[in-house]
C-alpha cells in the first residue's frame, strides 16, 4: 500500500547524476614505434632502446562541439613527457595546423608512461635516435587522423560523470634521514579518487569512456626495455573489452603518487597494476544509473517495513560548454647556472648527472621569459557538470584534491602533462623543505602550486553555474 | 609494510541449493504472490573447513538464503543437527546468510503463502546439503596461505531516508556509508587459487516484490565475476548492513541485481589485483640512483601467522519494554500490509526472545570471535548498523577485521545506533534492544578484541 502522505522535502526528492548532453565522438589509433627506437626514460637503465612492444602505444581523441559549433579536442597519447617547448610544438603545432584550429581548442595530453619512445627531437645522434624523427612524423599524422575521425564520428551524446575509487596509487615520498626519496611511503595516505565519464549515444550504447586517475606510470623502470603504456594498457584493455568502445585515459595530478609495485622489469607487474585500475573503472561504470536518467523519489510503500522507493525518470542533462585559458604568473626559484648544477650533482654518476642537467636547461626554454618572469598555462573546459582542467606540469595531488574539495557541485578532471610550456613539477611547500627531487626539478618557487590552485579555483567559480 | 597473512589447513566445497520453481520465494510484504516462477541465478551453499594445529575443525558456511529468525528452526532443527553430524561443538560452526530477499523461507513457520507446501522438504534437503558440503570441505584440507586486504566498494548506500515525519527504508543520497570491502585470497603453497573470501555489508535488496524469480541478488553476479577470474570458489560473508542497501533496489528486473553485483565483483577483482604474492610482505631494499634517488621495495618471504582460535561472548544489553500481543496488534496493524504478515511478525517477536531475553531486563547477545592468523572474524546474528564495523576498524587500524551480520543465533534483531532510535527508524522498532545497545555492544567487542 502506497503512502502518498509521506514525501521527502522537494529539494531532496530528486537525485540527478552529474551529466552533459553534447555532440561528441571518439577515435583511437595504434602508434607503436619501431623496435630499436630510443627509449631512455631512466638514468639507471643500461639499455636505451626498445627491444620489443609490451602493449600497444595508442592515441585516443575525443572531439566535443562547443556552443559556438567549434570542436574541442581532448587527445591522449601513450608517451612520457615533453622535455621542452620545441619537442612539444613539433607535434602539437603540426596537429593544430593540420586541423586548422586555435591553440585553445586542443588539449594534447601525455599519459606519462616511463616506458615510452623518446619524445625528444634532439636525440638523432644517440643510439636508437635515428628512428625518432620518422616515428614522430607517423605518430603526429595518426593523432591528426584520430582527431578528424573523432569529429567525423561525433553524434549527439549523453555523458554521465562519476567519482569512483581506486587503490592503485600510493604516496611516493619516503623520508630517508634529512631528505625524501622517490619511493613507497606506507605511512602516508594517497588520493584514491577515480573520475569517470561514460559517453553514450541516444540508445544508451557506450561510445567511449573517459578515465582520469593520478598515478605515475612507473611500474616499468630501468630493468625494462620494452615499449609499454605501463598500467594504462591493461586497464584500457579491460575497460574496452567490456564496453566495446574506446577508453581515453588522462593522467591526474600525480607528482607525489605512484604504484606500490613499481620500478620493475616485469611487464606482468604493469598488467597487474592495470587490473586494479581497470576493474575499479568497471565498478564505477556499474555505479552509474541508466544514461539520460535521474532518480526521483516515487513513493513510500508499506511492505514488511515502510520502504522508500525511487524510480528513474528522464533527465535534462546540461548542454553548457565553456572554455577558459589562464596564464598564471608564478614565482621562480633562483635558477642555477650549468656550472652550479654540475657542482650540485658532482657526486652523481656522470651519465645521470648529464641527464639531469640536460633536462633542467630544456625546461627553461620558452617558459622563463625576459626579466625572469614566467606564466603557467592552464586550460579549463566546461562540459555540462564536468570541468576539464589541463596543464603541462606534474602537479602534486593537492591540486586535484583541493579543486574537488572546493567545488563539490561539479565533477573535476585534473590533467597533468597537457600542452605546454611548463613541463615541471608543481610541488607542495613540504617538498621544498624536504629537498625532494620534485622541488629541485621544478623552476617554480615554493608557493607556486598554491597560486595556480587558487587561480584555477577562482576561474572554475566563474564558469556558468548549472542548477542542481 | 606488514601484510595480513594466515597459513592454515583449509578445504572448500560448494553445492547448489536452488529450490524448486513454484516454492514460496517472495517474502516482500507488498508482493501480490509469493509463488516463484523461475530462477534468475542458482542459490548456493559454500563451506570452508579450517583445521588448526591441534586438528580441531571449524567451519564457516555461506548460504544464499534470507534469514531464519526462529530459535526452533535455527538452533534446534538446523545447526544442532549439523554439528552433531560433523562431530563438532555448535560454536565451531558459523553459518552466514547472504540475506537475499528472493529466496525461500528457511523457517517452516514462515511458510505461510503460495508455494509453502514445498518449503519443509526444501529445508530438510538443504540441511542435508549443508552437512554434505561441510564434510566435503573437511575431507581434504590442504595447507594454504590466506592474503587479506581491505578494498573499497561503492555498492552500499545509506538506506534511512526521512520522508515527512517518518524514516523509511530507502536510498538517502545525503549520507555516506562505509565502503570497506574485505578480501581474503586463499592459495595453495604453489600459489594456485583455492578460494576467495569476500566480506561486505549491503542488503541484497536489489530485487523487490515485482519479480517472481528466485535469485541470490547481487551476490550471484559478483561471485560469477570473481570465480571466472580466479577459477576458484568465492565465499561471500555478509557484513554490517542494518542501514545499508544498494542505491538502485526494489526492482522487478533482476538485471539490476547483476549490475549491482558487477560493482562488488569488479571491486573484489581490483582488490585481488593489488595483493602481494602469498606469504610475503613489502620491505625496503635500497636507494637506487637514477634521474633521482629512487626507493626500491620488494616483496620478501615471511612466515605467516598460523594461530587459529575462537571464543564466544555474550554481550549483556538492555532490552526495550517488551510488548504483549495486544500491544503489537495495535502498534503494527496500521503499518503492515495484511493480517498474515502481522500475525507472523508477532510470532517472530516471541521466537526472538528464546534463550536471549533474560529476566532482569537484559538480553544476552551472542558474539563469535575467531582468530584466523592475522585476521579476526567477529560474527553475530543481528543486523548491525554499518558504524559498528567502521568504528571497530577505526579503533584497530592494524587489525584485519571481518565483521559478519546474520550469523548463527539467537539475536535475530537489528542493532541500530542511538540516532536511529531518535528517528524511530524501522530498524529501531524491530529491535528488542533499548537505545544504547549498539554502543554497549561495540564496547564489549572492542574490549574482547583488546584481550584476544
Amino acid at each position: 500500500m502506497a503512502r502518498p502522505d509521506l514525501q521527502p522535502p522537494k529539494a531532496k526528492s530528486v537525485h540527478a547524476p552529474f551529466s552533459a548532453t553534447l555532440t561528441a565522438g571518439f577515435a583511437q589509433r595504434v602508434i607503436n614505434p619501431p623496435v630499436g627506437i630510443r627509449a631512455a626514460s631512466w638514468g639507471a637503465a643500461k639499455i636505451h632502446v626498445a627491444t620489443g612492444i609490451h602493449n600497444n602505444i595508442t592515441t585516443t581523441a575525443l572531439a566535443v562541439k562547443d556552443e559556438s559549433g567549434k570542436f574541442q579536442y581532448l587527445v591522449t597519447v601513450d608517451w612520457g613527457w615533453w622535455q621542452g617547448k620545441s619537442d612539444d610544438l613539433s607535434v602539437r603545432g603540426v596537429v593544430l595546423k593540420e586541423l586548422g584550429i586555435e591553440e585553445n581548442q586542443l588539449q594534447l595530453h601525455l599519459t606519462h608512461t616511463h616506458a615510452g619512445p623518446s619524445t625528444a627531437t634532439d636525440v638523432a645522434h644517440l643510439e636508437g635516435g635515428e628512428f625518432v624523427a620518422e616515428y614522430h612524423k607517423f605518430a603526429t599524422s595518426e593523432i591528426i587522423v584520430a582527431c578528424k575521425e573523432a569529429a567525423k564520428n561525433s553524434i549527439p551524446a549523453t555523458i554521465t560523470w562519476s567519482y569512483g575509487k581506486c587503490d592503485l596509487a600510493i604516496n611516493r615520498e619516503l623520508p630517508c634521514g634529512e631528505i625524501d626519496i622517490v619511493g613507497f611511503n606506507p605511512g602516508e595516505p594517497a588520493d584514491d579518487t577515480l573520475t569517470v565519464g561514460r559517453v553514450c549515444d541516444a540508445n544508451g550504447k557506450i561510445i567511449g569512456t573517459v578515465v582520469n586517475y593520478a598515478c605515475h606510470p612507473t611500474t616499468l623502470a630501468w630493468k625494462n626495455s620494452k615499449v609499454s603504456p605501463d598500467f594504462v594498457g591493461e586497464a584500457r584493455d579491460i575497460v574496452q573489452a567490456k564496453t566495446g568502445a574506446p577508453m581515453l585515459f588522462l593522467q591526474g595530478a600525480s607528482g607525489d603518487l605512484a604504484p606500490r609495485d613499481g620500478n620493475s622489469g616485469d611487464t606482468e607487474v604493469a598488467d597487474k597494476n592495470g587490473r586494479i585500475l581497470g576493474y575499479a573503472t568497471l565498478a564505477t561504470l556499474e555505479k552509474m544509473i541508466t544514461s539520460g536518467k535521474k532518480m526521483r523519489f516515487l513513493e513510500a510503500v508499506e511492505s514488511g517495513a515502510l520502504l522508500g522507493d525511487w524510480e528513474e525518470v528522464e533527465n535534462q542533462a546540461p548542454k553548457t560548454t565553456a572554455a577558459v585559458r589562464l596564464d598564471i604568473e608564478v614565482p621562480l626559484q633562483k635558477l642555477p647556472t650549468i656550472e652550479e648544477l654540475r657542482e650540485r650533482w658532482k657526486d652523481v654518476d656522470e651519465g645521470a648527472r648529464e641527464t639531469r642537467i640536460n633536462r633542467a636547461m630544456k625546461l627553461r626554454a620558452g617558459y622563463v621569459l625576459e626579466g625572469g618572469r614566467a606564466t603557467h598555462p592552464v586550460w579549463i573546459w566546461q562540459w555540462g557538470d564536468a570541468v576539464i582542467v589541463g596543464q603541462p606540469g606534474e602537479a602534486y595531488s593537492y591540486f586535484q584534491m583541493e579543486l574537488r574539495r572546493r567545488h563539490p557541485d561539479r565533477v573535476i578532471f585534473v590533467l597533468n602533462c597537457t600542452n605546454g610550456p611548463g613541463y615541471m613539477y608543481l610541488p607542495t611547500p613540504e617538498a621544498y623543505k624536504r629537498f625532494r627531487y620534485q622541488a629541485w626539478q621544478t623552476l617554480l618557487a615554493e608557493g607556486g602550486l598554491e597560486i595556480i590552485t587558487d587561480a584555477v579555483s577562482n576561474a572554475i567559480s566563474r564558469l556558468p553555474r548549472i542548477p542542481r | 609494510m606488514s601484510a595480513h597473512l594466515t597459513r592454515t589447513f583449509l578445504g572448500i566445497s560448494r553445492a547448489d541449493i536452488t529450490p524448486p520453481v513454484g516454492i514460496s520465494a517472495n517474502p516482500w510484504g507488498k508482493s501480490s504472490s509469493a509463488l516463484s516462477r523461475g530462477v534468475h541465478r542458482p542459490l548456493t551453499a559454500t563451506a570452508v573447513a579450517i583445521r588448526d594445529e591441534n586438528s580441531k575443525l571449524r567451519f564457516i558456511v555461506g548460504l544464499d538464503l534470507g534469514w531464519i529468525g526462529c530459535y526452533e528452526c535455527d538452533v534446534l532443527n538446523f545447526r544442532t543437527r549439523v554439528v552433531r553430524e560433523l562431530g563438532i561443538e555448535i560454536d565451531d560452526l558459523l553459518v552466514n546468510l547472504s540475506q537475499t530477499h528472493k529466496g525461500p523461507p528457511f523457517c517452516i513457520h514462515e511458510a505461510l503463502r503460495e508455494g509453502k507446501e514445498l518449503v519443509p522438504a526444501y529445508i530438510e534437503k538443504t540441511i542435508k546439503t549443508v552437512i554434505e558440503v561441510c564434510r566435503e570441505a573437511a575431507a581434504n584440507p590442504s595447507e594454504v596461505d590466506i592474503t587479506w586486504d581491505y578494498g573499497k566498494c561503492d555498492l552500499g548506500t545509506v538506506r534511512d531516508l526521512v520522508v515527512g515525519d517518518e524514516v523509511v527504508v530507502g536510498y538517502n543520497p545525503d549520507l555516506r556509508p562505509d565502503d570497506t570491502l574485505v578480501v581474503g585470497r586463499v592459495t595453495d603453497l604453489s600459489g594456485k587459487n583455492v578460494a576467495t573470501i569476500v566480506n561486505y555489508g549491503c542488503h541484497p535488496t536489489s530485487v523487490g516484490w515485482g519479480s517472481d524469480l528466485i535469485s541470490p541478488d547481487y551476490v550471484g553476479r559478483a561471485r560469477e565475476i570473481v570465480e571466472s577470474a580466479t577459477e576458484a570458489p568465492m565465499l561471500f560473508l555478509l557484513g554490517a548492513c542494518g542501514n545499508v542497501a544498494p542505491k538502485i533496489q526494489y526492482s522487478a528486473d533482476v538485471s539490476v541485481a547483476d549490475k549491482n553485483g558487477e560493482m562488488l565483483g569488479y571491486a573484489t577483482l581490483a582488490t585481488l589485483a593489488g595483493m602481494l604474492p602469498p606469504a610475503t610482505e613489502y620491505q625496503f631494499q635500497q636507494v637506487i640512483t637514477s634521474g633521482t634517488n629512487l626507493g626500491d621495495w620488494q616483496p620478501v618471504p615471511v612466515t605467516p601467522n598460523t594461530e587459529i582460535s575462537s571464543k564466544k561472548v555474550r554481550a549483556k544489553l538492555q532490552h526495550k519494554e517488551l510488548l504483549d500481543e495486544a500491544q503489537m496488534q495495535k502498534l503494527w496493524s496500521p503499518v503492515t500490509a495484511n493480517e498474515t504478515f502481522l500475525n507472523f511478525r508477532i510470532r517472530k517477536q516471541f521466537e526472538m526472545r528464546i534463550d536471549y531475553v533474560q529476566g532482569d531486563g537484559t538480553v544476552l547477545h551472542p558474539i563469535w570471535i575467531w582468530r584466523l592468523g592475522d585476521a579476526v572474524v567477529v560474527a553475530h546474528c543481528g543486523e548491525a548498523y554499518f558504524e559498528m564495523a567502521q568504528e571497530l576498524r577505526r579503533c584497530n587500524p592494524n587489525l584485519m577485521l571481518l565483521f559478519l551480520d546474520m550469523t548463527n543465533g539467537p539475536g535475530y534483531i537489528y542493532v541500530p545506533t542511538r540516532i536511529a532510535y531518535e528517528q524511530n527508524t524501522y530498524q529501531s522498532q524491530q529491535s528488542l534492544l533499548a537505545p544504547g545497545g549498539f554502543e554497549l555492544m561495540l564496547e564489549v567487542i572492542e574490549q574482547e578484541l583488546q584481550n584476544f
